[in-house]
């Protein structure tokens, strides 16, 4: 991303000072023709102003009108100016005895002219000016072509290289334009992509919370249905009880009410700390808790209900002196969660059993039924929150499950299933132990 | 007096029910699921069923689908479904049965309906049939 800012920041600063090289060199490449073309107006200046002395001395020659003789000094004046400037130019070496050559010459041509006019008319009158001055200025001509044919070779010249850097110059600049235009392509795709990266983060969390918002809907609905069904039972209840005459049938209405009254606490307390795993804020008081009370208290629990459905609960401790290190009633309450779900699964006339072993570090619960297989798809969602409707057997017992999973999570443990046709299911959950001998 | 059958997954509520639906003097047998519901009706044809939606192995709709599906007379039998599913008015549509009750009811409210549901004998009409049988599942 900066890689791609810095770039096109480089390619901008190259075209930028390539626009700017190819100014300066135009602004040179113009100053040296116009150098070349002062020396060619001056070489021409020269030439005229001789061809000025020639003529206006020819004239005064001939005729002795003082006005040509007056020209002639005008014209030798401008001649010696022109010289002057024509040497103060600086020339390259060929320029330089090309002009000194017509130095030369010049001189040579003045002092004829001097010499042929500036004596007394009478005198020069029988000269041929044609046949002395006329050599010279020939010469003279001679000298003037050859260094305007070199200065308009010089001028050629530069205009050829003008054109050709001119040429070279387009070129890079082209170059760096299409590179430029090429970066900023692979920018403003980049910057499309990571818009439509952004859109796509965005989108995934609406989804989320959308799935969270009918998620909470559906655990709404979960508990409004679960307390629905012992409430129907003690409205019904309540209205016999209002009918009932006997004292001891009355008794029996009020034990049941009662009871239900409790598994309607139970379930509030369910959501309660579904709510508070999932806030992360389910707090542990550990302390040394011996697995064989642990045990003995959990049947007493179950007493009632294993009787009342004919079913058998076998215990299995080992080593017999067992200990954990955890939050007491969490892990009654992931025990009697476990049982709960067994006896629901199991036939009547069934045995479940719990067995608890000491593994490294650890003690595993293991309670087991002989109840119907879960099938794979569901062993993998089962400790789910919302995996309740797939699998519902019984009020709140997949939410216990999602509890039972996030209290044994909280004391560092694991919770998982087995399930095997013909044999049964097994739940297993681990809580670190306590070394007993050390302790005690 | 009537053969009633009784499905519930909660048994208190299965406990309730069938104490009432005795003491009225109705012949009571009860199921936790609508599997078990079934194999009731194949045993003796009851005069009515009172469902609960929501049990695991098969639920109320389910069996309802199933009663009218197997078609060896259980067609004709009323079923009156009991719930506390938020709606149950649109479960009992899909179930095409006119008798429903939504959890908590009242006791003079269950004995009306039972009452109903016996005098008219109107059976369910399913509008929706299950498109796979339901998961064998705990």
């Amino acid at each position: 991303m900066i890689g791609f800012a810095v770039v096109i920041l480089l390619l901008a600063a190259g075209v930028g000072l390539s626009v700017r090289h190819f100014e300066m060199s135009s602004s040179a490449q113009l100053a040296a023709i116009r150098v070349e073309e002062r020396e060619i107006t001056l070489a021409e200046r020269l030439r005229w102003s001789g061809a000025n002395i020639a003529a206006a001395g020819q004239g005064y020659l001939i005729t002795g009108d003082p006005d040509l003789l007056a020209r002639l000094g005008d014209a030798e004046t401008a001649f010696g100016e022109a010289i002057l400037d024509l040497r103060n130019l600086s020339l390259s070496p060929v320029e330089d005895a090309l002009v000194k050559e017509i130095v030369n010459l010049s001189e040579a041509y003045k002092r004829i002219a001097a010499e042929l006019f500036q004596r007394p008319r009478t005198e020069a009158l029988g000269r041929s000016v044609r046949a002395e001055l006329l050599p010279s200025q020939r010469a003279l001509s001679e000298a003037f072509d050859r260094f305007s044919a070199h200065e308009e070779q010089e001028i050629r010249g530069a205009y050829d290289d003008a054109a050709a850097a001119q040429n070279a110059l387009s070129v890079r600049t082209y170059g760096l334009l299409a590179l430029l235009f090429i970066a900023s392509l692979g920018l403003s795709w980049y910057f499309a992509a990571a818009l439509a990266r952004s859109v796509n983060k965005t989108e995934q969390a609406l989804e989320l919370a959308r799935r969270a918002l009918s998620a909470r809907d559906e655990v709404s609905e979960i508990v409004a249905h679960d307390l629905r069904d012992p409430l129907a039972v003690i409205v019904l209840r309540c209205s016999m009880l209002q009918a009932e005459g006997d004292a001891e049938a009355m008794r029996r209405q009020a034990r049941v009410i009662e009871n239900l009254a409790l598994r309607m606490e139970y379930l509030i307390k369910t959501m309660l700390d579904v709510a508070a795993l999932e806030e992360g804020r389910l707090s542990l008081a550990p302390s040394q808790c011996d697995v064989g009370e642990l045990l003995d208290q959990i049947t007493d629990m179950f007493d009632n209900l294993l009787e009342s459905k004919r079913i058998r609960l076998d215990r299995r401790i080992w080593p017999p002196e067992l200990a954990i290190r955890a939050d007491r009633e969490r892990v009654l309450q992931v025990l009697s969660s476990l049982i709960a779900n067994a006896i629901t699964a199991s036939p009547p006339g069934g045995a479940i059993e719990v067995a608890t072993e000491r593994h490294d570090g650890e003690v595993r619960f293991a309670v087991s039924d002989a109840g119907p297989e879960i099938s794979t798809e569901h062993i993998a969602r089962m400790f789910d929150r919302f995996y309740k409707h797939e699998v519902r057997e019984q009020s709140g017992t997949s939410l216990a499950l999602f509890v039972a999973k996030g209290v044994t999570a909280a004391h560092g443990g694991r919770i998982w299933v087995t399930s095997e046709a013909g044999r049964g299911s097994t739940f297993y959950f681990t809580v670190p132990a306590v070394d007993v001998s050390a302790t005690s | 007096m009537a053969d009633l059958v009784i499905i519930d997954d909660d048994p208190d509520n299965v406990d309730v029910l069938a104490e009432i639906m005795a003491s009225a003097g109705h012949h009571v047998r009860v199921g936790s699921n609508g599997e078990a519901g079934l194999k009731l009706l194949h045993e003796q044809r009851p005069d009515l069923v009172l469902l609960d939606v929501e049990m695991p192995i098969l639920d109320g709709p389910g069996m309802a689908s199933a009663m009218f599906v197997h078609n060896l007379g259980m067609e004709q039998i009323p079923v009156i479904l009991l719930s506390g599913v938020v709606s149950l008015r649109d479960v009992a549509a899909r179930v095409g049965t006119p008798y429903f009750l939504s959890k908590p009811y009242r006791f003079t409210q269950i004995m009306a309906i039972v009452d109903r549901a016996l005098a008219e004998r109107v059976p369910p009409r399913p509008t929706v049939l299950p498109s796979k049988p339901a998961p064998k599942t705990r």
